[in-house]
């Protein structure tokens, strides 16, 4: 046990100095620090990595040049080519972090890869004249490939339920490219069409082959 | 079937609003006369959290809340880390949310709000011991104080009492003003300090019952008293310093449940005022005569309930009211108080438990957006005050032990690694 005279407190510890007022402590027995004690902290490491810096400053420099060339060449050319470039760097890097890297549920993986496939085919598409090739035939076959994905992988899980929130997504996400064709955005049906069916059989499977777990999780996870 | 359920309403909004800056983690630790065997204490914990349904559980994500669901998964015990009261990763211990941890004769149980409060965790931690002692060979009885596996565990354990106790007659919009808040210089790498001063209970109480006060009302009276000439510790002029005090619900409303059931009320002064103690005392004990009635707790949980049953509320889709709940956390939610003062009170352990533990000590989390709180526990004839900081500034806490020396009180200061 030790004193701090100053503070008039005394101190279990096997400190020199008061830890509140640091005036030198004063042995008063002579006994050792009474346990437990507590565990030292070790400065921690920090994380620093190469690869990943190195790819982020290329990816400013690369956007940054091709939007001031395309900016400097804008009279000849008249497209905004820079904007694939935009797009491209952010797909890559929605890859890098959601995809790869990411300790997230593949079905929301699958959705977030079907989003932003379509975005970056819709902006191609978008810059180079919009003769509407992406919403006519890649966003419809898109879908319908992130859906089966999803489904593919749900069968056969024992966690069936973990997958439900994003076969729902995908599941609404199918019907938007004949939502599309009925406004007349696209002007090929069948794709959409297909992509819409597949939602649709999709539902009609859910509500045949659900079992108690099933309505249960729907039930936790919608919960207002 | 997998046993789920809604988070409480105290609960709700923690979750959206927890980052590594603001854990809203706490921590009861409690010391035995023995070293502890990790093997041990892992068994004692996984046959302990089957007794507690409430706590086995792992959070999710619904399209509108988060919600509680049951937990298969093994829960770990760890070497107790340096860095207390961290944030608990969702991920991180098998989903579980809290984290047990050892450290030679120490247990550490840190516990995430969103799963309960600081008694229901009380519970938890006595039936862990109790049955890591039994596994250990002791000779100890649960003597009725103790939750353990052959007492039935009943639904109203995993009761939202706030839901129970909701009235909508009764109306009360009292905002809290914002407060003083600390400033200093903040310790590397999330680390906080850990400051632990030992009082005698009987003796405390004989100084407290000079002033006509209960214990915890005169330990708010000589924080604020401490704290009420240190402006260079605070920032914001014209604000208050104002002291968190967390309630107990359970004493006032019968409950028997594990999950959050307790509300602040706040006490405070202006930094300006110059009152000597026997003032301060007074205005604090006043404050509790008034805060501290069934009608006056009760109104406090009808307001709190009102918020989550705005149907409009509920409607909206989880991540924009994360947004929204982020937003108005960090302009307005963090900035009411200057600190919080938490009595746990007085731990009873059966008679044959008692030769087996020597001390309870409360760690009331701090973290950047609360860097100083201060926790109370008593056991015994013992209590533990224990200030954890996240700032190296440590004024307050000498002039509050200080302060407690000055009224006869002999205080035995222990402490974490502070110079680092």
């Amino acid at each position: 046990m030790k004193k701090c005279s100053k503070c008039n407190l005394l101190h279990n510890t096997t400190r020199k100095s008061c830890p509140l007022c640091f005036e030198i402590l004063e042995d008063l027995d002579g006994k050792d620090f009474q346990g437990p004690d507590y565990p030292r902290p070790v400065p921690e490491p920090s994380s620093y990595n190469v690869l990943l810096r190195i790819i982020a400053f290329l990816s400013v420099i690369a956007v940054f040049v091709s939007a001031l060339v395309n900016a400097l060449t804008y009279s000849k050319t008249k497209t905004l080519w820079s904007l694939i470039v935009v797009l491209g760097v952010v797909y890559f890097w929605v890859l890098l972090r959601s995809t790869f890297k990411a300790k997230v549920n593949v079905g929301l993986k699958l959705v977030i890869q079907m989003l932003m496939l379509s975005s970056l085919v819709v902006g191609i598409d978008a810059v180079s004249g919009f003769s509407r090739w992406s919403l006519n035939y890649v966003v419809p076959f898109l879908s319908m490939a992130s859906l089966l994905a999803i489904i593919a992988v749900l069968l056969g899980k024992v966690k069936f339920a973990e997958y439900l929130l994003y076969l729902l997504a995908a599941v609404i996400l199918g019907f938007i490219p004949f939502i599309l064709w009925l406004v007349n955005l696209i002007d090929v049906l069948w794709p959409s069409l297909a992509a819409a069916s597949l939602s649709f059989a999709t539902i009609i499977g859910m509500i045949v082959f659900a079992d108690k777990e099933t309505k249960e999780e729907l039930k936790k996870r919608f919960h207002i | 079937m997998n046993k789920w359920y809604k988070l409480d309403n105290a609960a709700k909004i923690f979750p959206s609003v927890t980052t590594d800056k603001r854990t809203n983690v706490f921590r009861l630790s409690v010391v035995l006369a023995e070293e502890v065997e990790p093997e041990l204490l892992k068994e004692a914990l996984n046959v302990t959290v089957g007794r507690f349904p409430s706590l086995k559980v792992r959070m999710k994500r619904g399209l509108f809340w988060y919600y509680l669901e049951e937990n298969h998964a093994e829960a770990n015990v760890y070497p107790e880390s340096p860095h207390i009261c961290q944030r608990l990763k969702r991920k991180e211990n098998n989903g579980y949310l809290f984290k047990v941890s050892y450290h030679s004769s120490r247990i550490n149980l840190e516990v995430f709000h969103s799963l309960t409060d600081g008694s229901g965790a009380l519970e938890f931690l006595k039936a862990i011991v109790f049955n890591y002692l039994l596994l250990a060979g002791k000779d100890v009885d649960g003597e009725n104080l103790i939750l353990t596996s052959d007492i039935e565990n009943v639904y109203e354990e995993a009761q939202d009492s706030f839901i129970k106790n909701y009235k909508p007659s009764l109306k009360n919009n009292k905002r809290d003003p914002k407060a003083l808040q600390f400033r200093g210089n903040y310790y590397d790498d999330l680390y906080l300090s850990l400051i632990t001063g030992e009082v005698s209970v009987p003796k405390l109480k004989e100084v407290a019952h000079r002033y006509s006060a209960t214990i915890s009302e005169f330990l708010t009276a000589c924080l604020l008293y401490s704290g009420r000439n240190m402006t260079h510790l605070f920032k914001g002029r014209g604000k208050p310093l104002q002291i968190f005090i967390p309630v107990n619900l359970r004493k006032y409303f019968p409950s028997r449940t594990l999950r959050n059931f307790s509300l602040f009320i706040s006490a405070g002064m202006m930094p300006n005022e110059e009152w000597d103690f026997e003032t301060i005392l007074q205005h604090v004990k006043n404050v509790f005569a008034e805060e501290l009635t069934k009608e006056k707790l009760q109104e406090r949980i009808v307001a709190n309930v009102t918020i989550e049953k705005n149907i409009f509320l509920r409607l909206v889709p989880l991540f924009i009211k994360e947004l929204v709940l982020k937003i108005g956390y960090s302009a307005w939610g963090d900035k009411l108080n200057t600190m919080t003062f938490s009595n746990i009170g007085v731990v009873k352990l059966p008679k044959s438990m008692e030769p087996h533990v020597r001390k309870f000590i409360f760690t009331n989390g701090a973290s950047k957006t609360s860097p100083v709180n201060v926790g109370g526990i008593s056991y015994r004839d013992r209590m533990q005050i224990t200030f954890a900081g996240a700032i190296r500034e440590r004024d307050l806490h000498r002039e509050f032990y200080r302060l407690l020396s000055s009224f006869g009180l002999e205080v035995l200061i222990e402490t974490n690694e502070l110079e680092v």
